[in-house]
């Protein structure tokens, strides 16, 4: 029989945010813009408990390290939304599907943080409206804006769940229809 | 009437392709092919940039294995500039490739691979995934995702970042290893090694339980290629391409001063069904220089691993498949080996006394105009080869990936596992899936880019060759 192991990880860390995406295809690279942003925006000591990250692709050891954190946003651009346009909307696991190749959904990392890791953090995907995808290592205009105000969207989050303990970034320019334009 | 059964897109691979099996009147398979419908352009679009842009882009080619494109890159650099790298970075650079094959290993063998062999070839699809695999074997999915951890985690220390880590350069590496990355490094050893154990352990427990398959997995006999040490060894880093045959025995070799020269063993055929080329022992001639590289064949090639509990895995492997075995079912196996080899080898490299030193980088400027760079990649041999102009810039470049070795062997695995299992009469959903099972054996990775890679859902029609449909079978 397999051995279950028992140094589950315990969930002490307030907040991860994920910004993922291709630098080299444009505005595919807004979740690690994003990222970026907020790395130079948040104060050092935050550092015990925010952590952001950028990366190619999401890959399945990332669950591992969620399974430390209360709450996880992923950054992410979209063609399925407006340029330029920002949709912020709460997660949940995946259940179901069969098909895998190399590439991970948040769905399903977070699915593996709670059946593998024994996790549950919140989580919320934050899109951005791409513009374009093609070759190229430069945001179009429209998403560099977007990039700006997500950043500082996020960033007034995060002081308030330091604050008041509450993190609610889907309610977004005053409206909770988690859409943004410029 | 003679028909044709389409599997389009083939799931739980890396890159885009499909299958196609031809079927006489009587429904009989008469043959099968593998079909890869990506284009890559590499070799050409190189052409123009400056030699020592070449690593950086050749990464590129792969977010799954950018350290072994990166790897070929830099020795075929290293020899047109026709340095010999620094001990230390020779060493390093030997941890990095490593590290990359556990990574991918795990991913292959635990995420992609498992569902097939913990749900059954003809288990349910909708459990034998991923979401399955979590759900009732969470502990397993555990020590899969661990050890990609473990492996990444070396990348991300060394290289700065896990997926396109610019860190090797022509003549060394960028940077050397601090003592704390070193400790950092050798502290989750052992726990690494507990969860390949834990692995090999359940391994046990099924493998016997696919005597059919391992009979009909492209278990035909081919030439096998990779690889040794000066000794005879398991290597991945550099040393004498060996092909053996099916009873192990040498047919030739390529010493490494050689290795500019590997036109004359290997050729490079191409076919119109396919964008993957189909190389070929030259000798033997096209199609009957088939061959296979990777885990099984670096396993049959290699006299022994040169670590202790990895030669203990290898002798349970000979003692019940043989010296070489033609199964591909048994890259799985050999896969499970090769992690625990790539622990044991990374632990002994942290632990040589120059392991520290600073020197890591030898400089010059092209004194070749031709260099070939051979590495082991996961998936087997790979192959660099660029030429360059008085101004260091490239003129041609030719690349023979892991995944193109292995192409004869995977069409005819194809093949033959439809032969065996495939009614053309009444369309089932387990026959299928050991048609792409097999093709997973070989853990073939087909991309330049995975990000964009979206869901690949597998329709399976059966029709006549008027275009009439007889059968379908969906995939969600």
């Amino acid at each position: 029989m397999y051995c279950r192991e028992t140094d589950l990880k315990r969930a002490d860390a307030e907040l991860l945010m994920i910004g993922y995406g291709n630098s080299l295809r444009t505005d595919d690279g807004a979740g690690p813009a994003v990222v970026q942003r907020l790395s130079n925006l948040l104060p050092s000591q935050y550092s015990g408990s925010v952590e952001v990250m950028s990366c190619l692709q999401l890959t399945p050891e990332l669950a591992a390290h969620m399974a430390s954190f209360r709450r996880v946003v992923f950054i992410d651009a979209s063609v399925a939304i407006p340029p330029g346009r920002i949709a912020i909307h709460r997660m949940e696991c995946e259940e179901s599907g069969s098909q895998l190749g190399h590439y991970f959904t948040p769905g399903i990392l977070l699915t593996i943080a709670a059946s593998v890791f024994g996790a549950s953090p919140q989580a919320w995907t934050a899109a951005v409206g791409c513009q374009s995808a093609d070759i190229g290592d430069q945001l179009t205009p429209t998403v560099i804006a977007a990039v700006e105000r997500l950043a500082r969207h996020l960033f007034r989050c995060v002081i308030g769940l330091i604050d008041t303990g509450v993190f609610s970034p889907e309610m977004f320019e005053g409206s909770n229809v988690a859409v943004g334009s410029e | 009437m003679p028909q044709t059964i389409t599997i389009d897109g083939v799931t739980r691979i890396e890159g885009h392709a499909k299958i196609t099996i031809q079927l006489d009147d009587a429904g009989r398979v008469y043959d099968a092919q593998f079909h890869v419908t990506q284009f890559r352009g590499f070799e050409k679009f190189v052409q123009g940039r400056p030699l020592t842009e070449m690593p950086g882009i050749m990464a590129r080619i792969c977010g799954i294995c950018p350290v072994s494109h990166l790897m070929a890159a830099a020795k075929a650099c290293d020899d047109i500039l026709a340095v010999q790298i620094p001990p230390t970075a020779e060493k390093l650079r030997r941890i990095m490739n490593l590290a990359q094959m556990i990574q991918s290993h795990a991913l292959s063998f635990f995420h992609l691979s498992s569902p097939d062999l913990l749900f059954g070839m003809d288990g349910d699809p909708k459990q034998r995934n991923i979401f399955g695999l979590i759900r009732d074997h969470p502990d397993f999915a555990r020590d899969g995702i661990m050890l990609r951890k473990f492996g990444q985690d070396i990348i991300a220390k060394l290289g700065g970042k896990k997926i396109h880590p610019a860190w090797v350069v022509p003549g060394g590496v960028s940077a050397p290893l601090t003592e704390e990355l070193q400790d950092s490094i050798l502290k989750e050893i052992p726990s690494a090694i507990e969860r390949i154990d834990r692995a090999l352990d359940y391994f046990h427990q099924i493998e016997g339980r696919y005597p059919a398959e391992e009979d009909a997995f492209a278990n035909f006999p081919t030439l096998f290629a990779g690889l040794v040490t000066a000794d005879g060894l398991l290597e991945h880093y550099h040393g004498p391409l060996k092909f053996v045959d099916q009873d192990a025995s040498l047919v030739a070799e390529l010493n490494p001063a050689d290795q500019r020269h590997y036109g004359s063993l290997i050729g490079e055929a191409v076919e119109k069904y396919s964008y993957l080329k189909f190389p070929y022992f030259k000798p033997r001639g096209y199609p009957d220089g088939i061959y296979r590289v990777g885990p099984l064949a670096r396993l049959i090639v290699a006299e022994r691993c040169g670590t202790r509990r990895a030669d203990m895995e290898l002798g349970a492997f000979r003692t019940r498949l043989g010296r070489s075995p033609q199964s591909s079912f048994h890259y799985h196996w050999a896969r499970l080996i090769e992690i625990l080899y790539g622990i044991e080898m990374i632990q002994r490299l942290l632990q040589f006394p120059d392991i520290l030193n600073t020197h890591i980088r030898a400089r010059a400027r092209p004194n070749r105009l031709e260099g070939v760079g051979v590495s082991e990649a996961p998936r087997g041999t790979l192959i660099h080869h660029y030429k360059i102009d008085d101004n260091g810039l490239i003129q041609w470049a030719n690349l023979i990936i892991a995944t193109g070795h292995n192409n004869l062997a995977m069409n005819r695995g194809v093949r033959q596992v439809a032969e065996r299992f495939v009614d053309g009469n009444k369309l089932q959903e387990g026959m299928l899936n050991r048609v792409e099972a097999v093709i997973r054996c070989f853990d073939p990775c087909l991309s330049c880019s995975t990000h964009a890679l979206g869901q690949m859902p597998l329709r399976i029609e059966l029709c006549k060759a008027d275009g009439e449909v007889c059968d379908v079978l969906q995939r969600d």
